[in-house]
């Protein structure tokens, strides 16, 4: 491990920070991400039950919970949306109040877990968000990866892709960053979480318009050199019913 | 056609990934087999006991995880040279 005290919040680019738990003992291992813009945070994909004092004292190092407009959420699952109703509290109990952006398909599932706030759908809102200041999120369906309504969030001034699950790895020797061993890890995730390649490559083109250069995954390392080399083994990844159709 | 050989070394090559390097290196040593620096094993005479050890070994230290990360080529090369698997690999 580097000299990156992942005890704290890490700053990954100006004003995004890794604020994710990292257990030594897992092979895997959830990334929630907070953007601060100006008096304003966005929080992604703020993680589980199980990671929530961990993420919620990294949160607390850099913002007041009233700062937190959105919460946005890739897909419904609970690795990534167990905290939103914790999180809720704590906003709204001081005062706040926050809108969880993600898909209309997620959305009616994500209700199930107690949610209080609007939601704010991405595909309702001509796929971006823009924030107080003036910056602009851009969001990227990527359906069926693994969700229907599943998608990416690029950040123009970052040049971050935040990609959910995609990019995402197993890995038992984590580092906050990508290391040479990385495509092996992702392929170890993803082949056993994606549909099939048809699904895969569809993605990766809609991704490869973006300036990318960073991707900060939920899950592994966040990728900050060679972008492509990691899009194009993606590319050619045999998953889910690829092996059936063989 | 591949070989037991030939799946251990696509196992070892996913393993870097999963559990790492060293602890793979260290895992595969541990049943007597040694992997050279392009991760290919010293020895020939690879069989289906030695990859039932190894699923043995990594399920015990690691669990499921590292199991499931190289299920699929594994898989793939099983079905291509109609080789035996694991139960725990099917
Ligand atoms: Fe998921
Ligand atoms: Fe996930």
């Amino acid at each position: 491990m580097s000299s990156i005290d992942i005890a704290k919040a890490v700053k990954i680019a100006e004003g995004v920070h890794w604020i994710g738990f990292y257990d030594e003992k897992a092979g895997f291992h959830c990334n929630p991400y907070l953007l601060i813009d100006g008096d304003e945070a966005i929080l992604f994909d703020p993680g589980s039950v199980q990671d929530f004092p961990c993420v919620l004292s990294k949160v607390c190092q850099l913002v007041d919970f009233k700062q937190i407009t959105h919460i946005i959420v890739t897909h419904q699952d609970p690795d990534l949306c167990g905290a939103i109703p914790r999180f809720e509290e704590l906003i709204y109990g001081v005062g706040g109040s926050c809108k969880i952006v993600t898909s209309t398909r997620a959305s009616f599932l994500i209700s199930y877990y107690g949610v209080i706030s609007d939601f704010y759908c991405v595909d309702q809102n001509d796929w971006s968000l823009t924030l107080r200041s003036g910056r602009e999120l851009k969001f990227t369906s990527t359906p069926f990866m693994h969700f229907p309504g599943a998608f990416v969030t690029y950040d123009p001034e970052t040049k971050i892709l935040f990609s959910g699950d995609i990019f995402g790895a197993f890995s038992f020797t984590w580092e906050l960053y990508a290391n040479e061993h990385y495509i092996e890890a992702m392929k170890a995730f993803l082949e056993n979480y994606l549909p099939s390649n048809k699904i895969v490559r569809y993605a990766m083109a809609q991704i490869e318009k973006r300036d990318i250069r960073m991707i900060a995954p939920q899950h592994g390392s966040v990728i900050n050199k060679d972008i492509q080399k990691h899009i194009d083994a993606l590319k050619g990844i045999e998953c889910g019913i690829d092996l059936e159709e063989e | 056609m591949a070989t037991y050989k030939d799946l251990l070394e696509l196992i070892a090559k996913r393993e870097f990934g999963i559990i790492g390097e060293r602890n793979t290196r260290s895992i595969y040593s541990s049943i007597g087999l040694d992997l050279n620096g392009d991760v290919t094993l010293e020895k020939n005479d690879v069989s289906f006991g030695d990859l039932e050890k190894l699923m043995d070994v990594l399920k015990e230290k690691y669990g499921m995880v590292a199991i499931i990360g190289c299920k699929i080529p594994a898989l793939r090369m099983a079905k291509q040279s109609e080789l035996q698997l694991p139960d725990v690999l099917r």
